[in-house]
């Protein structure tokens, strides 16, 4: 895995020689991106044609944009060609032997967070040759879920076995060229998640506890493609409350979901990426494309996520509502601490008639923290009697945080009843002085209190992580207040 | 149709030539300064909705004019009586150049009005330190720039230290060019320590003007003083309409203004108010109200630089036929503004299924102990309300018509003076279908 500095610069320096292609042999190809390392990702994952041609497309179309300057963050320039695009998952002998060997921080925030002891060791990444609980409980899921008709695997492994559904969905709703970091990902993802749930079946487990315990290491350019056929049910959790300790800065991922009449997709995320330590220095960059669409009538879309994670968060979980009646939700909780940055929100497009949608997002600030809510709403000219209430909330704790509120309303249908509220404060000194005078610590008030602003966003978790969100919350405030 | 379409630097040989007819053109500073904002025009360039705040205005029409200086032209005083406002001092501007035998300036000791264009010539100094309050490095965009190259008159308003002005100050700006000539204003508002007054601009053409007004506000509130600004732009459904209206608040000073938006194919205005003295309160009510095809812009930024400040906000839109309207409110809470109260409400009423409405409502905060919101509505008419009335035997349009009304009402109600409140009262029931029917309900 170790290359120098020196390596990379040598291998930027050479020219791509024609027949490269077959000498790679390792797992690690250089940093840098050209056709010929598109060429190697797709002939590495053992691609079919109209794969490389479409990674190409997106690739070609990538070279003529220009990144991105109009959201509330700040950071260093990011230099594409100093990026590994490709490399193979570690293998479990490289990882720690037991968990002993692992940074005792990250124990502690796991005990913190009550993740059982197995578990542990899975994130932790400890290598486990002996039979491993999870293994069993694995299969059993893939039993139940294959009787169902629910296809749920990797991207790389439904290129080969549904190749028919990839080509009709795969940038169906993201399309190649819809913005720079998700064009970036088209042409070079390493691998994601794809979901099928057949006409008419309501997925027997929440997709979350399989993939929690299974989780790939998808690297930083993800891809998840889900597919709810008409009347369909399907809940989908992403990501993880415990930390993620991750070398790549930047991750672009993307995410597409297509909803058919009466079809409802629930898909949560936890995002807690490294977000950089007390001086902001490092962290991840989370530039994330995530796109429902609402293509039947009486389809549903609801978007909840949890952002503590990153350096820099940066994304707009979007519904396109489509078909009559169709439902969009979004429920947000974004945390910035210390020196972290969040410009998250989503895009509410009302295509279709009486869609409605509602958003609710919280943004809490601490420490150095940006917290910005940007959110679209736009009812097009068809959405007869379309509806959308919007709440943003913004806590501040501290005097060198900041939050901020753009929130753009675009209507173009008098039948359309569009709201739009935001409020930002602070915690009150009569409520910690009240939780205080009761025996509660500052800190626990806080939380307390944090948990109970971010309340109606939470319920809307699945049960157990609404638990965890909740520890989540606390500990990624430890050391605001005080 | 496959004309290319103009840039600002195709401007350029006529605004030069305009250059020379300017008042002050032998002033070398003057000179120099309006040199320099051509070259910002040119520079900056006609804005392109690829500039996230012109994001919705597209002002390629205007591009397509050929420029020119309106010049003064000879107007009756019977023309203009309907638009005078009775009890008011007056100060009547034709196309932008000061008009001394249609004004009647206040007697009033503690108020001066004098024109731009004069003191340009009798007392260039006291202009040269007017002008240096506009930061030229700081150009919005190139109709602001456009207005500083061809600065040429307007109100200078000066309230004394102490004094309290009785009489309203009425600033009456008529257009009358038909040749899409470009009338620059620039006006300053300054009130004195202590002081009170209220200051009108009204921006007003005849039906067959097509005017491209660009105008410029300036407006300081010293210490504790108290002041009443309305602002009417009215012109002809074929005129442009750019403004900036900045505004600077001393400690514990309360401004009051009203923005009244009726008119314009395009309209636009940029209002920039900081509030720079503890203890400042400021009150901003607005209304647009669009038809046909028209276009109305509001760009407001609300900046609380210092602790203990208060701003209020409440604007209106009713939007009908084809027309689009645009609302960006932004709210900005410094770092140490601490104890800030910020409020901004925004309601908009679509009545036609092809008018558009664009709003954005925006908090950016860098202060933790402040109590800020805004709020946004876009939606229609109450069916209860309708239902009640109708049970009453209204007829369903008459009570649609009822209902605008009252929510246009809200804002209008909000202007204390008098004889403005009549005028616009009258001015919007003329404009709803029934207005007859609506005059003598209320």
């Amino acid at each position: 895995m170790a290359t120098t500095s020196d390596d990379v610069q040598a291998f930027v320096d050479t020219k791509y020689k024609h027949g490269f292609v077959t000498d790679i042999e390792s797992d690690t190809i250089g940093a840098g991106l050209n056709e010929d390392v598109i060429r190697v990702i797709s002939k590495k994952k053992g691609e079919p044609e109209f794969m490389l041609e479409w990674r190409l497309a997106a690739y070609r179309r990538w070279l003529t944009m220009s990144e991105p300057t109009w959201a509330h963050v700040r950071f260093d320039p990011i230099d594409y060609q100093d990026i590994i695009y490709y490399s193979a998952p570690k293998s479990p002998e490289d990882g720690p032997k037991s968990l002993d060997e692992v940074d005792p921080k990250l124990i502690e925030t796991y005990n913190k967070l009550g993740i059982p002891l197995a578990e542990q060791m899975m994130l932790a990444g400890v290598a486990v040759d002996a039979v491993f609980d999870s293994v069993s409980v694995v299969t059993t899921f893939k039993s139940k879920l294959a009787e169902a008709g629910v296809i749920f695997c990797p991207l790389s492994e439904a290129v080969h076995s549904h190749p028919e559904l990839v080509k009709k969905y795969l940038g169906s709703v993201v399309p190649t060229g819809d913005n720079f970091f998700s064009t970036l990902n088209s042409a070079v993802f390493s691998d994601g998640s794809f979901v099928y749930i057949p006409k008419g079946v309501r997925c027997p487990m929440e997709l979350s506890t399989y993939f929690r315990i299974n989780e790939a290491k998808t690297g930083q350019f993800e891809r998840t493609l889900i597919i709810a056929e008409e009347g369909s049910h399907v809940s989908y959790l992403e990501g993880c409350t415990a930390p993620m300790r991750d070398e790549n800065q930047l991750h672009a991922a993307v995410v597409e979901l297509v909803i058919l009449d009466n079809a409802t997709i629930k898909y949560s995320t936890v995002q807690n990426w490294y977000p950089g330590d007390e001086n902001g220095k490092g962290g991840i960059y989370n530039f994330v494309t995530k796109r429902a669409l609402c293509a039947g009538i009486n389809s549903k879309i609801s978007w909840t996520q949890v952002e503590t994670g990153s350096a820099i968060t940066w994304k707009y979980p979007s519904c396109v509502l489509r078909g009559e009646n169709s439902v969009g939700e979004f429920y947000s909780v974004a945390l910035t601490n210390n020196y972290q940055q969040a410009d998250t929100g989503t895009k509410m497009i009302h295509l279709g008639k009486n869609t409605r949608s509602t958003i609710i997002a919280k943004g809490i600030s601490a420490g150095h923290g940006e917290n910005s809510y940007r959110g679209l709403v736009r009812i097009a000219k068809t959405a007869e009697g379309a509806r959308n209430y919007t709440q943003c909330d913004s806590l501040l704790i501290g005097d060198t945080c900041a939050a901020h509120t753009f929130p753009y309303m675009e209507v173009g249908n008098p039948s359309a009843q569009v709201e739009h509220e935001a409020t930002t404060s602070k915690i009150s000194e009569d409520q910690l002085f009240y939780c205080q005078q009761r025996g509660i610590s500052e800190e626990d008030a806080v939380s307390m209190i944090v948990n109970g602003f971010c309340k109606s966003v939470f319920k809307e978790l699945p049960m157990e992580f609404a638990v965890e969100a909740g520890k989540l919350l606390s500990v990624s405030l430890e050391g605001a207040v005080g | 149709m496959s004309t290319a379409l103009r840039q600002t630097g195709d401007w350029q040989p006529e605004l030069a030539t305009a250059l020379t007819t300017l008042p002050g053109n032998k002033l070398d500073w003057l000179a120099q300064r309006r040199a320099k904002a051509l070259n910002q025009f040119v520079e900056l360039g006609f804005p392109t909705r690829k500039t996230e705040t012109w994001k919705y205005l597209a002002t390629h029409a205007i591009a397509q004019i050929t420029p020119a200086l309106s010049q003064s032209a000879v107007v009756d005083s019977n023309q203009i009586t309907q638009w005078r406002l009775d009890g008011c001092d007056e100060v009547v501007f034709v196309n932008g150049i000061f008009h001394a035998g249609l004004s009647s300036l206040p007697s009033d000791q503690n108020i001066a009005v004098k024109s731009l264009a004069e003191l340009l010539v009798t007392a260039p100094e006291q202009a040269k330190e007017l002008l240096a309050q506009i930061d030229q490095n700081k150009a919005n965009d190139a109709f602001d720039a456009l207005n500083q190259t061809l600065i040429r008159d307007g109100a200078v308003v000066t309230i004394a230290d102490n004094g309290v002005i009785e009489r309203p100050l009425h600033l009456l700006f008529v257009s009358t060019t038909t040749n899409n000539a470009i009338t620059p204003v620039n006006n300053w508002i300054s009130a004195g320590k202590n002081s009170q007054g209220t200051v009108i601009e009204t921006y007003i053409g005849n039906d067959k003007a097509n005017n491209l007004t660009l105008s410029r506000t300036t407006i300081n509130a010293a210490e504790n003083s108290q002041l009443n600004h309305y602002r009417c732009q009215r012109e002809s459904k074929q005129a442009y309409h750019f403004a900036e209206m900045t505004v600077e608040q001393a400690r514990s000073s309360r401004f009051s203004a009203h923005s009244i938006a009726l008119g314009s194919a395009i309209a636009r205005i940029n209002m920039k108010i900081v509030l720079a003295g503890q203890g400042a309160d400021c009150q901003l009510n607005g209304l647009y109200l669009t038809k046909d095809k028209q276009v109305s812009d509001h760009h407001i930024e609300m900046q609380h630089a210092v602790p203990h400040c208060r701003s209020d906000q409440l604007f209106k839109g009713v939007m009908d036929d084809q027309s689009r309207a645009i609302f960006n409110g932004r709210i900005l809470v410094n770092k140490d503004a601490q104890k800030t109260e910020a409020y901004l409400t925004n309601r908009n009423l679509l009545l036609s299924k092809l008018a558009d409405i664009n709003t954005k409502p925006e908090l950016e905060i860098y202060a933790d102990d402040v109590k800020c919101s805004h709020g946004a509505t876009i939606g229609q008419l109450d069916e209860h309300s309708l239902f009640y009335l109708q049970s009453r035997g209204i007829s369903r349009e008459q009570a649609e018509h009822l209902l605008i009304y009252a929510f246009i009402n809200d804002v209008v109600d909000r202007i204390t003076l008098d004889s403005l409140h009549e005028q616009i009262a009258s001015l919007i029931i003329g404009r709803l279908p029934d207005s007859e029917f609506i005059r003598e309900m209320v």
